[in-house]
């Protein structure tokens, strides 16, 4: 076999799970991952020996999800300077009492974080899940998405407080914590 | 938190500070502080585990991928042989067709080499015996004397024969001219052949033959060099 058809199948798994994860039908993930995969095979000669072979073939695959998601305006919106969205969003008293406990916030939140997730823009979904699943840098997921840095961190900032506000919502919602009306009622009532 | 800071909030939570941003940013920051970054980063960790939970690519998509791209690459193999017949037949094509226009552009009589003419000598090389042929065909020319080097050409004798030059029986005397064949055929003045051959030369052998009046009669020199205009001197009339 072709050695670089190789090397896409020694991440093949990696791959895959970030198609799965971003697109927003995860129906068509296999047609998706398939023809990320054959467009990467054809244009195989664009590749340059001794470059970020794992972060060329991201760009790939992420141009594929912004297809599949028919989200092609990926580049309208050019946030250069970092917005700080997540900060405000962890200051929240609210987040900071169901977040006391990481572990069980996760647990009580369950498969409502990848519910969550579906309700990101395509390219926040794409910065978290490089970040967070990928472990790529920063600078790395600027190269691959073809944005500024100071974007990369704002579209971060902003998924991030996007999801721990879904999550608190759906914490509050389904009575695993109670709503701040509750818990300043519930004062009130002790103060009387 | 002070929000000058929370760039590096957040890049903390994401290990893109180095170790002495880390540790400058750890002292300014309370113990409350402190708490909720690190419960943040377990938040990120146990998100990514949770993402990374979906399932891999299956060994049957895989299969199916590995057929296409062999099914891709035999294509491109096929067409890479597909374009090099096609560019094998259109050179052989090519060289063919260039090969017959260079046939085409000069008649059959028009000699293709020394060795042609040499073959169809009735009488060879030695100059009296030519003189002779000629004359006993009846034409009232000769050879001149001419120098082994006319004009910068090397030329020579090859020898003399009878040929027929548009139903006429024409006495045709051969020459080398610098490793060339050329021709000088004898014809009588505005006869058939001495017509056909002026025609001919109109027609687009301009740069293969020369007319000269040599008295009642026409040379007429025929020669794929270029300088079949030298071969004019060759012959004078009696």
């Amino acid at each position: 076999m072709d050695t670089f058809l190789k090397e896409i199948e020694e991440r093949k798994d990696e791959f895959y799970r970030y198609v799965y994860r971003n697109i927003w039908d995860t129906s068509v993930a296999d047609d998706v991952f398939s023809s990320a995969v054959l467009a990467a095979y054809k244009s195989k000669s664009n590749f340059k020996e001794g470059s970020n072979f794992r972060a060329w073939m991201y760009r790939i695959l992420t141009n594929k999800c912004f297809v599949a998601n028919r989200e092609i305006s990926r580049r309208g919106e050019n946030i250069d300077d970092y917005q700080n969205y997540f900060v405000d969003a962890i200051k929240n008293e609210s987040y900071k009492k169901a977040t006391r406990d990481p572990d069980e916030f996760l647990e009580m939140c369950g498969d409502e974080v990848l519910v969550a997730m579906k309700k990101l823009s395509t390219m926040e979904r794409s910065c978290l899940l490089l970040k967070t699943m990928q472990h790529f840098s920063y600078k790395e997921i600027a190269e691959i998405l073809e944005i500024p840095f100071g974007t990369v961190m704002t579209h971060l900032s902003r998924g991030r407080a996007k999801l721990r506000k879904e999550l608190t919502d759906y914490a509050h919602e389904s009575g695993h914590l109670k709503k701040p009306e509750v818990i300043a009622f519930e004062q009130g009532r002790k103060t009387v | 938190m002070k929000k000058v800071e929370d760039k590096f909030l957040f890049a903390y939570i994401d290990g893109e500070l180095s170790v002495s941003e880390v540790e400058e940013l750890e002292s300014q920051l309370s113990k409350e502080e402190l708490q909720q970054l690190v419960s943040e980063k377990k938040i990120e960790r146990g998100l990514g585990n949770k993402l990374n939970s979906a399932p891999g690519c299956s060994s049957d998509l895989w299969s199916q991928i590995s057929s296409e791209i062999s099914a891709e690459e035999n294509l491109q193999k096929s067409s890479y042989s597909k374009t090099w017949l096609y560019l094998t037949f259109a050179t052989a094509a090519a060289i063919t067709l260039f090969f017959s226009i260079e046939w085409a552009k000069y008649p059959s009589w028009i000699p293709q080499s020394v060795v042609e003419l040499a073959d169809q000598s009735q009488v060879k090389v030695d100059k009296a015996l030519i003189n002779d042929f000629i004359a006993k065909h009846g034409v009232p020319v000769k050879i001149a004397d001419f120098p082994d080097t006319h004009h910068g050409r090397k030329i020579s004798l090859v020898g003399a024969a009878i040929e027929k030059v548009a139903g006429d029986d024409v006495v045709s005397i051969y020459f080398n001219c610098c490793g060339k064949p050329g021709k000088v055929y004898l014809v009588p003045e505005n006869g058939k052949s001495d017509l056909f051959l002026q025609n001919e030369k109109k027609k687009s052998h301009g740069s293969a033959m020369k007319l000269a009046n040599k008295g009642k009669y026409t040379a007429v020199y025929v020669s794929t060099h270029k300088d079949a205009g030298v071969l004019s001197a060759l012959t004078t009339e009696i």
